[in-house]
């Protein structure tokens, strides 16, 4: 089966966690697949495991980001599929999140997300139509208080996802917000020298439904977003968290 | 004991309360430098330009601060030299913005982060700059101008929406975490308001726009920058001392409903 076979996807922060499980499966799914990332020694084992190419990028850096769209372009001779899956993490309030830190998480959670649309969005429009599918998170829809700057930008993308999804509707450009809960292994990415600050999963809440999401769980969904039966999905804000955000549960009712 | 302690006992009233406004020397931020100079607090306020500056302060008898919301270090100065004026802070109302009119497309590296800078990142500087102050003051109150457009985007201001979107949740996290010291945030959403935003990197003005051709809410009229203001002054006073991290429309309703305009089309 290949679901997705002639899909040219471009998968930003391919080379770890959720990226990396989104590049699997698209490949598995029969797609050509480019992915970015900032270690040339994770982009070559992800590179031999799945047959993706890897295209070495920051996203933190605008002139990265133009680079790897032009060679995305060249090397699959078009582009159907963006995700913009890149991100990175900071643990902590918004008081102990320093200017520095801030700008990063900014520049590659939400500025990078920006300009590889901007990127994308005419090759997509050329190709036919096709669509960008933005890894969000739970905390877009509502902010968690100890990743708070996260949250924040977090927020900004899915926005940027439904203001994306309005200008792409006419030309069947389409953008869809995916916003996972705790996935395991989650965001391996922290601001440059905030290393202290990076996601810790020792304390997470199982949520009701006994396991953590996996890399595997949001690719599914991804997977579907960017294939044809997803046609008339476009500005849609997914929750993909076992139910972990669907209200508050109280102790007594668990049942536990 | 600070003032915001003292006038806790004062229902209603925001007698006293120091604060800090940016960008008040247009619009929104004007009408509210006006309304709480009126409600009795003690008032500085930022902005750029030095003219208009003048202007409000000579008018309100508030103080006037010179800062452009873009740059860190100047509001660092802004924060301390309203301390200095006022003699403390009890609360902080981040008004300053821009707006840029254009797609996501169409918007430049430098158009989306000159509003990055001033509609997201300058709350989030002069908030951690002065939650210190607040907690000093034994508890105080911040308040956010967003906009309808946080809460549900608008095509034509993109990048705009995504700054204010994300500026809402900023407020909620720090109403998360100022809550436990007594100090609330929260976050006003205005719709269409005339004087509306002056500061623009492309489009339109909107200062003495002709709103004719503008859709009408659903109160069939533009709002106001006083209505803006009285909804910032019951935010800051003691009235509203059990809300927190709330994000409130001001929009007449607009944002009630799909095409909320056309019950007055």
């Amino acid at each position: 089966m290949t679901p997705l076979g002639g899909l040219r996807a471009l998968v930003t922060g391919g080379t770890s966690g959720i990226g990396r499980g989104i590049v699997e499966r698209l490949r598995a799914d029969g797609a050509d697949v480019v992915f970015t990332g900032r270690s040339q020694e994770r982009g070559a084992e992800v590179e031999s495991a799945t047959g993706a190419a890897f295209c070495h990028a920051d996203a933190a850096q605008p002139p990265d980001v133009e680079r790897s769209v032009a060679w995305s372009l060249e090397r699959l001779g078009g582009i159907d599929a963006l995700v913009n899956n890149a991100g990175m993490i900071f643990q902590g309030g918004i008081e102990s999140t320093t200017p520095a830190a801030w700008r990063e998480l900014l520049a590659v959670n939400l500025t990078a997300a920006f300009l590889y649309s901007k990127a994308c969005f005419v090759p997509i429009q050329e190709g036919g139509g096709g669509s960008i599918v933005h890894i969000a998170s739970d905390t877009a829809i509502r902010g968690i208080a100890s990743i708070a700057a996260y949250s924040v930008t977090k927020a900004g993308m899915r926005m940027l996802s439904d203001m994306l999804a309005l200008e792409g509707a006419p030309v069947n450009v389409r953008s869809n917000a995916v916003c996972p809960g705790d996935v395991v292994p989650g965001v391996q990415a922290t601001p440059v020298g905030f290393g202290d600050h990076a996601e810790d999963p020792t304390n997470w809440t199982l949520p009701p439904a006994g396991r953590f999401g996996t890399a595997a769980d949001v690719a599914s969904l991804v997977a579907w977003l960017v294939s044809d039966e997803a046609r008339h999905m476009n500005g849609a804000t997914i929750r993909i968290d076992a139910g972990m955000g669907a209200g508050i549960v109280t102790p007594s009712s668990t049942g536990s | 004991m600070g003032t915001f302690a003292r006038i806790a006992a004062m229902p209603g009233s925001i007698d006293g309360l120091r604060t800090l406004v940016t960008g008040g020397t247009s619009g929104i931020g004007a009408a509210l430098v006006d309304r709480l100079v009126a409600d009795g607090a003690h008032v500085a306020f930022t902005g750029r330009d030095q003219g208009r500056g003048d202007d409000v302060g000579g008018r309100t008898g508030a103080a006037f601060i010179q800062a452009d919301a873009t740059d860190e270090h100047l509001i660092v100065r802004s924060v301390d030299d309203a301390a200095a004026i006022l003699g403390g802070l009890d609360a902080l109302v981040c008004s300053a913005g821009v707006i840029s009119f254009e797609s996501i497309r169409d918007t430049t590296l430098q158009d989306w982060e000159t509003q990055l800078d001033v509609n997201l990142t300058a709350p989030y500087l002069y908030s951690v700059r002065c939650l210190p102050l607040l907690r000093e003051a034994g508890g105080g109150s911040i308040v956010h101008i967003s906009s309808d457009a946080g809460v549900w985007g608008e095509q034509e201001i993109g990048a705009y929406s995504v700054t204010k979107a994300a500026l809402i949740t900023l407020a909620q996290m720090l109403a998360i975490e100022a809550g436990p010291s007594g100090i609330r945030v929260n976050v006003v959403c205005p719709g269409d308001i005339l004087p509306g935003m002056s500061t623009t990197t492309r489009g339109r003005d909107e200062t003495g726009a002709d709103t004719s051709g503008w859709r009408r809410p659903p109160l069939g009229r533009i709002g106001e920058a006083s209505d803006v203001a009285g909804v910032v002054s019951f935010l800051l006073g003691p009235d509203s001392s059990f809300v927190n991290g709330a994000a409130i429309l001001v929009d007449g309703g607009m944002r009630a409903s799909y095409r909320a305009w056309e019950v007055n089309a």
